[in-house]
């Protein structure tokens, strides 16, 4: 009979330390799981900053160049040409300069506006690969695949070689993820028009929400009779702050733009749809806030014969401000997050041009993730990961100045 | 191995008379919260098969003395003890003691009564079924009757024993609570203010219930109230501030205590 | 208490003013369309609905301009001219109705003010009753949501039968293009999608709910609090990380990894398995489980577990024994609200998951979901009224329905819990 008390316990025992480590195992996996998402996001992004171009002596000096009228891609390729392509034919030319990005063009064209003394002397103008050019000196590319089934062929790899030994082929650092806006060139885009837009509606949520939503939540909390109707209308609160968010979208497209007529893919729309989205949270945060100024507060105003709504505006809504603006910060914070519902109304547009207003069309930041991560391009892969990881950074500056206004306005009671 | 210690002890200039059997012999056992001392060098013999009780003012270390004697101090994170308690001649807080083991030959009774949200059978089947000592399901049924029969509830519920503990009333449930630690069989039985959540005529009964109790189990009964330490125990240890100050007979404690602080406590004028 | 006599004043000239305003930037576009339909030509309605659709959509567009309505060359200068006065007519009476309105209420408050004038009270009965209209916003919000999915639905099923969207196996919404082709080629049974949605999310809660609640036992139970402070944020960073991101993630790595691990074992395994869709969305919601559950169980009073550890129990019983069944309503509800987000996901399951809906239990297949189609079907060219559009919205509907189903019961299934111990 001890022999089989002493297995037991031993056996409990055993069961003790079992379920403990499961425990550690749980929480170890998750946190693992973060890590693991991060870094691999953060490795695969590293090719996006840095470009690999050509040093091109340029001498302009010696062509007659009419100022006015400058093909700028044609310049540049006869510069190139320069560099003996052995081209004999259009075709194999206009091969040659595809491994050069088209925004070079562009970039040579802002810098002999800049400084027209250029065109008259020898300059070095770095220019910038195409995006498969730049991942074959990146990464290299499988020679045993049958030409047709590669990016490059042999004698465009030959090129890039002969780039190589001459010693002109320089890698640079680069900051066009931040500055440009998006493109369909891989090497030059950037998520600068996404982030302008996302800001743009956020900024729309923002003027719509927090009103309406501590509006509410003050009257909620402090003016309502407490009937049917003010039951009805909680419960209807709290059912949407779980409504899944591409339901949100729907209501946009059927209300919005169908029904308003509102322009697609603009900030405008995005923003009413997700400040939808975010009231509910704010209602809640709010009344949270509310509840959580000591009633004391309320009793001595109202007994210095303030009328309700003084007490309201003057004691309780300054002393739950904190929490308010917190609670707010953290909803605009998931809804700069948002993709599902933007897709639905059409904020996908594809905008090379940095969006100047709430009526211009714009993508928003995790929408732009999205339509890269479709691009079949290789090089997207970096510019996306790199993409991600803005919006991951963005979101973390956001959610630290609610923690930080917490904790500083935080007044304990 | 048994102790026989069968000498007056004097410790803090505080006489005790200790028995020759002293179930569990506490030793200069300090508590300390984090940086905060709660006892200090308590000294504290129980005798076996006797209700010793345990009064003070709130707040002077009662209950935390308590809790030593079936580790369940070791339950809070900031909690330290020094000192040597001895159970039967063992160390408790010897690193090779199976607390889980130890507890099962403990049993303790909480201020608010707290059955599990379970039927009433299950509460008290609770420890034997944890332990593995009973698993014919017939000898299952007739340890929580007699736990039941011991505690006094079994007339009142044998016919409820599905339904859920947490539906008696407060002085049933308390004495589910002491059924359920009668039924693992313990030797010593700790209670912790037991009353004090119960109306009178509940605590009427759970005091008749100690005292057929006593004559099987050894046990320490911690109470703020004197009149029910005096008509339930058989000896007393006031505590102040942390420190025992004295210990005797009830009676002696009660009508002629020695020491001035005992005497201020007991006729009423503090505390 | 001036100021509140001159707020008085303020409110009543701009507050109804402002909210004509929005009523009638509201049904700007409804009014476009019906002035334009009234002057649309013979020729064009010949044409058929498609046609006057995007005759009134162009239209629409240029409707202030009155060159450009004439450069599009669908009305004969006459109606243009019409059109173009018509329009601003009405948008000039507009204005000077509710300039009109707002001038006369100013003069009608101002009278009312007197010495005695209670204008604090007014003003603040003005003020309460415009709170209490934007407080109704979340409700109206919610009537938009189902009214707006239903009137979709019903126009959806007037094309296509009930039963077959509900019960039918084949999901093809290829759709008719031109006008006369018989019937439409496409399918629309949508049980392989609502099997493609059950599929993903309980590889998502095989993932979630036993991580999320071993590391809510082990916070809440066995961690010591500044392990507890430190590590339970950060398991609600996994939250907070945009869904896109673990799409993306989802996509490039798990995927590919799955597909490559499985085929080393001799299996077909697709990239877009729903297995990889499944585990990733099961990691995003493990602080939907664990957090609640978290909070649940260290709300199990101190004194359930003091008593079982003082009769002997180690500190795993007492957690699956007292702790655990003590909280079970509490968690469920968590589950069962874990459960809703996972139905309800979208760009995890966008990214990651196939568009082919396979009516298959196998989880390395490609399947969809609910939320891919919606997305599908509604990203890119919209033809309204086609049968195509319009099943996204019978397809939200049901989404709706079932997330608000779920998430009633867990808030039943949460206040009995609280119910027990409070």
């Amino acid at each position: 009979m001890n022999k089989n008390i002493r297995q037991l316990t031993l056996k409990r025992q055993f069961a003790e330390k079992r379920f403990k480590f499961y425990g550690q195992a749980s929480l170890f996996l998750a946190l693992l799981m973060l890590v693991v998402i991060i870094s691999s996001m953060t490795y695969r992004s590293i090719p996006a900053f840095t470009n690999y171009g050509l040093n091109l002596n340029i001498n302009l000096s010696q062509k007659n160049i009419d100022k006015d009228n400058i093909n700028y891609r044609r310049l540049i390729r006869e510069n190139i040409s320069s560099l003996d392509s052995g081209c004999e034919d259009r075709k194999c030319r206009r091969e040659f300069s595809r491994l050069f990005s088209l925004g070079a063009a562009y970039d040579l064209k802002d810098s002999l506006e800049n400084d027209p003394s250029l065109l008259k002397k020898d300059f070095n103008k770095f220019i910038l690969f195409s995006d498969d050019a730049d991942l074959f000196y990146k990464f290299g590319i499988d020679k045993n695949l049958p030409e047709n089934e590669r990016r490059l062929n042999d004698r465009e790899i030959s090129w890039l070689n002969d780039f190589q030994d001459a010693g002109l082929v320089e890698k640079r650092f680069s900051t066009n993820l931040f500055t440009n806006g998006d493109s369909r060139e891989p090497e030059i885009a950037g998520v600068l028009g996404a982030v302008v837009g996302s800001l743009f509606t956020i900024f729309i949520t923002l003027i719509i929400s927090f009103p309406i939503g501590v509006f509410s939540a003050i009257y909620l909390e402090s003016f309502a009779p407490k009937n049917k109707l003010t039951d009805f209308i909680e419960v209807n609160i709290n059912n949407l702050a779980a409504v899944p968010s591409i339901v949100f979208g729907l209501l946009g497209l059927a209300l919005f733009i169908n029904f308003f007529g509102m322009p697609r893919s603009a900030p405008l729309v995005g923003g009413c749809v997700l400040s939808l989205m975010t009231l509910p949270v704010i209602i809640i945060a709010t009344r949270a806030s509310l509840q959580a100024v000591p009633p004391s507060i309320r009793e001595a105003a109202l007994a210095m014969g303030a009328s309700e709504m003084q007490v309201v505006f003057q004691h309780l809504f300054p002393a739950a401000l904190p929490g308010i603006l917190t609670g707010t910060i953290i909803g605009l914070a998931r809804a700069f997050g948002e993709s599902a519902p933007l897709l639905l109304i059409g904020m996908v547009a594809f905008v090379v041009d940095i969006p100047g207003s709430v009526t211009d069309p714009a993508t928003a930041l995790p929408v732009q993730v999205y339509l890269w991560a479709d691009s079949p391009e290789r090089a997207f892969v970096a510019k996306t990961s790199a993409a991600t990881l803005v919006l991951i950074f963005l979101l973390i500056v956001i959610n630290l100045a609610a923690v930080i206004l917490r904790k500083k306005y935080q007044l304990k009671w | 191995m048994v102790d026989s210690m069968n000498k007056n002890i004097e410790t803090n200039g505080v006489k005790s008379s200790i028995s020759d059997n002293p179930l569990i012999n506490c030793q200069d056992v300090d508590v300390y919260y984090g940086d905060k001392q709660a006892l200090y060098s308590v000294c504290l013999g129980i005798n076996e098969k006797e209700v010793t009780s345990l009064i003070g003012p709130s707040g002077c270390g009662k209950s935390t003395f308590l809790r030593c004697l079936n580790r369940m101090n070791d339950v809070i994170d900031t909690c330290s003890i020094t000192g040597c308690i001895k159970i039967n001649g063992e160390d408790i807080y010897d690193p090779n003691i199976d607390v889980v083991e130890l507890r099962s030959r403990i049993g303790m009774v909480f201020q608010k009564p707290n059955p599990f949200p379970k039927s009433v059978f299950d509460n008290v089947a609770y420890g034997p079924r944890l332990h593995g000592r009973i698993i014919d399901k017939a000898d299952m049924s007739n340890k929580v009757e007699a736990s039941l029969v011991r505690a006094g509830l079994w007339d009142e519920i044998k016919d409820r024993l599905n339904e859920p503990g947490t539906s008696l009333s407060g002085g049933q449930q308390q004495r589910l609570c002491i059924a359920r630690a009668i039924a693992v069989d313990p030797e010593i039985i700790l209670m912790d203010e037991p009353c004090s959540a119960l109306d009178p005529i509940a605590t009427a009964k759970i005091e008749e219930l100690i005292d057929e109790l006593k004559t099987k189990y050894t046990i320490v009964i911690v109470t703020h109230s004197m009149q029910q330490a005096a008509r339930v125990s058989q000896r007393t240890a006031f505590f102040h501030l942390g420190s025992l100050i004295e210990v005797g007979d009830t009676e002696n404690i009660f009508r002629s205590p020695e020491n001035e602080q005992t005497e201020a406590y007991v006729t009423g004028r503090y505390g | 208490m001036p100021h509140y006599h001159g707020l008085f004043v303020i409110l009543w000239a701009l507050l109804p003013s402002l909210a004509l305003l929005i009523v009638f930037i509201s049904i700007d576009s409804l009014v476009q369309g019906i002035i334009i339909e009234n002057h649309l030509p013979q020729s064009v309605i010949l044409l058929g609905q498609d046609e006057i659709n995007y005759s009134i959509s162009v239209l629409k567009k240029n409707i202030q301009n009155l060159p450009s309505i004439l450069s599009l060359e669908i009305l004969s200068t006459n109606s243009a001219n019409s059109l173009y006065k018509t329009y601003l007519f009405y948008r000039i009476s507009c204005l000077t109705f509710i300039s009109f309105l707002s001038i006369l209420l100013s003069f009608l408050a101002s009278k009312r003010l007197k010495i005695r004038f209670d204008a604090r009270r007014n003003v603040e009965k003005i003020l309460k009753f415009i709170f209490f209209v934007f407080s109704i916003v979340a409700v109206l919000t919610t009537f938009g949501i189902i009214l707006s999915l239903i009137f979709e639905t019903v126009r959806f099923f007037s094309q296509v039968s009930f039963v077959e969207f509900l019960f039918g196996t084949h999901w093809s919404p290829q759709t008719a293009i031109r006008e006369g082709q018989v019937g439409s080629s496409g399918s629309f049974g949508a049980i392989p999608i609502f099997t493609g949605t059950l599929l993903i999310t309980s590889i998502s809660m095989l993932i979630a709910v036993p991580l999320g609640l071993y590391s809510a036992i082990y916070l809440s139970q066995y961690a010591r609090p500044k392990v507890r402070n430190y590590f339970k944020p950060i398991l609600e960073i996994l939250a907070g990380i945009p869904t896109v991101v673990y799409g993306f993630f989802a996509a490039l790595s798990v995927g590919p990894f799955i597909r490559s691990f499985g085929e080393s074992f001799g299996l077909t395994v697709s990239t877009e398995s729903a297995l990889a869709a499944g585990l990733v969305m099961g990691v995003m919601i493990i602080p939907y489980v664990s957090s609640l559950s978290d909070d649940v169980m260290s709300a199990v009073p101190e004194s359930l577990r003091d008593g079982s550890l003082a009769l002997g129990a180690t500190k795993s019983e007492t957690i699956r024994k007292v702790v655990f069944p003590a909280a079970l309503p509490g968690i469920v509800g968590a589950i069962l609200l874990a459960i809703s987000r996972a139905i309800g996901e979208t760009m995890i399951v966008v990214m990651a998951a196939g568009l082919a809906a396979n009516l298959t239990a196998n989880p390395l297949s490609a399947v969809t979901t609910v939320t891919v189609q919606i997305v599908t079907l509604l990203v890119g060219d919209q033809e309204f009224d086609s049968p195509k559009t319009l099943a996204a919205f019978a397809l939200g509907l049901v989404l709706f329905f079932i997330t608000l189903a779920l998430n009633i019961l867990a808030m039943v299934t949460v206040r009995k819990y609280r119910e027990r111990y409070e």
